[in-house]
């Protein structure tokens, strides 16, 4: 079994004062270590609450998350915690950088969270930046950098510490068509390196890089 | 970044001003307490015994001076008669308090105080070998109309010269001596206005009351014994001991020692609540950055730690830049904070502080560890 990825029956449903409002109405999926998957949909449709409980930042309402063949859906917050900061990356839509560390440092935090330090730190750090194209750049702010920039050096932050899994929420959305291809073409090269990805975005062109996309609507996958 | 970097260094600044007060109010604390003990020393191993009136209703313990006190001459001299052959004559004596001049402050002793001792007795209250500045500090006569001033009393009446006349109730006075005190804290000469009993008499208008009896045993075993013997035998006075007058310094003491801690208190509470403004200030305008820590592994032991660590730093630097602080206002008043304020009260002050910093951040490190990640997330 190759899955790193298992999703069963999962439903989703947000309490906003008296009324319920339901995010996902069962969704079956699995995805493979080495894929790229896109999801795409309007916005409301549940892409990003999937996306959540894929990342172990959320609990289904029903049905069960599997990571690496465990459930996740059940597990406290430490053993999350422990799963988020080894074996997944994030990539957020306004790039969620640490206004005051440079790139340098925001990488190398956090590979700290991931238990990595030292010279392996310096030298993983290092690498990650100049994977992104980033190594004129490792001691610029994020306020000093570009959207594009700040995109690459939070992608840096993700791929770093090696992870299973790249969850990318949004990543161009903030950007402009340009640097949203750049940043397209800089998943699909990570893939083609064996880096599983999964991608929510509303941008067809962008979800052209991955290898499958899913549709999801009002909380299903349509195709 | 530049708003809370003012903010930062506001919060600073407040708790090093916060501390600087409490340093102040320490130091207040202490100096009243040194004043009282070296107060209390002078009496220590002279065997001495004040008799005086009854207490007046309303009056907080054994008051000293005793200028509320009034007895008859008459009795006064019988009492000195009876136990004469048990003390030292020399230093036995009627006397007269008046308050020339109110304490500058509460507590304090009065600026001016007329103290009336027989004409040859002088040294009975000032002390065998007291430090004079200028003049002889002897009475020509019992009805001389000369005083012995003290450094306080000669400021409040213009810092005459010896020979120089001064007005006392209405009545020309001359000085014929200047004493000083032997410290700072002498407060038993730095006020004193010393004049012959008959003639304070005499410019009082109360030729036949006195306000108390000095008694000085001639032996220090025996000053129990004698206090006894003159309650048994004069039920209606009031005898005050040594002890009696450390008693009364410890519930003056007592009381000042109260309301300063009082004070330090307030201004401790009002630092760290300082601290938790600033600190749930921090934590709301940084939801996106902890839910970001969160997101990518951050556990909330460590942003818990996170946080208290920033509040104990604030107020460890507020701690260090109050001790400057306190320095600059206290050379600028002249208050001698250094040799006042010792090390390990400034140590269990800074301690205090930085502890309080740290507590006050407990609450807004609480509320960050319960940052909802996916809410920070979307909190744009």
């Amino acid at each position: 079994m190759n899955e790193i990825i298992r999703a069963e029956g999962l439903k989703k449903v947000y309490q906003l004062d008296e009324v319920e409002v339901p995010a996902l109405r069962g969704i079956d999926m699995t995805v493979e270590h080495g894929d790229f998957f896109a999801i795409v949909g309007p916005s409301g449709c549940g892409k990003s609450t999937l996306l959540h409980l894929f990342g172990c930042l959320d609990k289904p309402t029903e049905g069960r998350v599997f990571f690496n063949g465990k459930d996740v859906s059940t597990m406290g917050d430490s053993a999350l915690t422990r799963i988020r900061s080894r074996h997944i990356g994030f990539i957020f839509q306004t790039f969620n950088l640490m206004p005051t560390l440079n790139a340098k440092e925001n990488v190398a935090l956090q590979l700290r969270l991931a238990g990595i330090k030292g010279a392996r730190a310096s030298r993983m750090t290092e690498e990650a930046l100049e994977r992104v194209g980033l190594s004129d750049r490792m001691k610029h702010l994020p306020k000093q950098m570009s959207g594009g920039e700040r995109q690459r050096a939070a992608i840096a932050r993700a791929i770093a510490k090696k992870p299973q899994l790249i969850l990318a929420d949004e990543p161009t959305g903030n950007l402009d068509s340009h640097q949203g291809i750049h940043i397209g073409e800089l998943l699909a090269n990570l893939n083609t390196e064996g880096q599983t990805i999964i991608l929510v975005t509303h941008n067809t062109e962008i979800a052209a890089n991955a290898r499958r996309i899913i549709t999801m609507r009002d909380g299903q996958i349509m195709e | 970044m530049w708003t809370r970097k003012t903010r930062t260094v506001l919060t600073i600044l407040g708790i090093a001003v916060a501390l600087e007060l409490v340093i102040m109010m320490t130091t207040i604390v202490d100096f009243t307490e040194r004043s009282m003990q070296s107060e209390l020393a002078k009496y220590s191993g002279a065997g001495q015994i004040y008799v005086r009136s009854h207490e007046v209703a309303g009056m907080a313990g054994h008051e000293f001076p005793p200028v509320n006190s009034i007895l008859r001459e008459e009795e006064g001299r019988q009492i000195i008669g009876e136990v004469a052959e048990q003390v030292d004559m020399e230093l036995t004596t009627p006397l007269i308090f008046y308050q020339l001049a109110p304490p500058p402050y509460p507590n304090a002793a009065p600026e001016a105080l007329l103290v009336a001792v027989e004409e040859d007795k002088v040294s009975a209250y000032i002390g065998e070998e007291p430090v004079v500045k200028a003049g002889m500090p002897a009475f020509s006569g019992a009805n001389a109309r000369e005083v012995i001033l003290g450094p306080m009393a000669s400021l409040y009446f213009g810092e005459p010269d010896v020979g120089d006349e001064i007005q006392i109730i209405g009545e020309p006075l001359r000085v014929i001596s200047l004493i000083e005190g032997r410290n700072m804290e002498d407060r038993l000469t730095m006020n004193v206005v010393l004049m012959p009993i008959e003639t304070a008499q005499s410019i009082l208008g109360q030729s036949e009351s006195i306000s108390a009896v000095l008694i000085t045993s001639a032996r220090l075993d025996t000053v129990g014994s004698l206090a006894e013997n003159i309650r048994n035998n004069h039920p209606k006075v009031s005898v005050l001991t040594q002890e009696d007058i450390a008693a009364n310094l410890d519930t003056i003491l007592g009381q000042t020692r109260f309301f300063f801690n009082m004070i330090n208190y307030t201004v401790y509470i009002i630092a760290a609540v300082v601290v938790l403004i600033v600190m749930i200030m921090a934590v709301t305008e940084r939801t996106k950055e902890i839910g970001t820590l969160r997101a990518i592994g951050a556990s909330r032991w460590l942003v818990l730690r996170t946080i208290l660590l920033e509040a104990l730093l604030i107020g460890i630097i507020g701690s260090i830049f109050s001790i400057p602080v306190a320095f600059v206002i206290d050379v600028s008043i002249g208050y001698g904070l250094r040799e006042i304020v010792d090390a390990w009260s400034l140590v269990q002050i800074l301690i205090t502080a930085v502890v309080l910093s740290a507590l006050a951040a407990v609450i807004p490190a609480l509320r960050a560890t319960r940052v909802n990640p996916i809410e920070a997330l979307r909190y744009e």
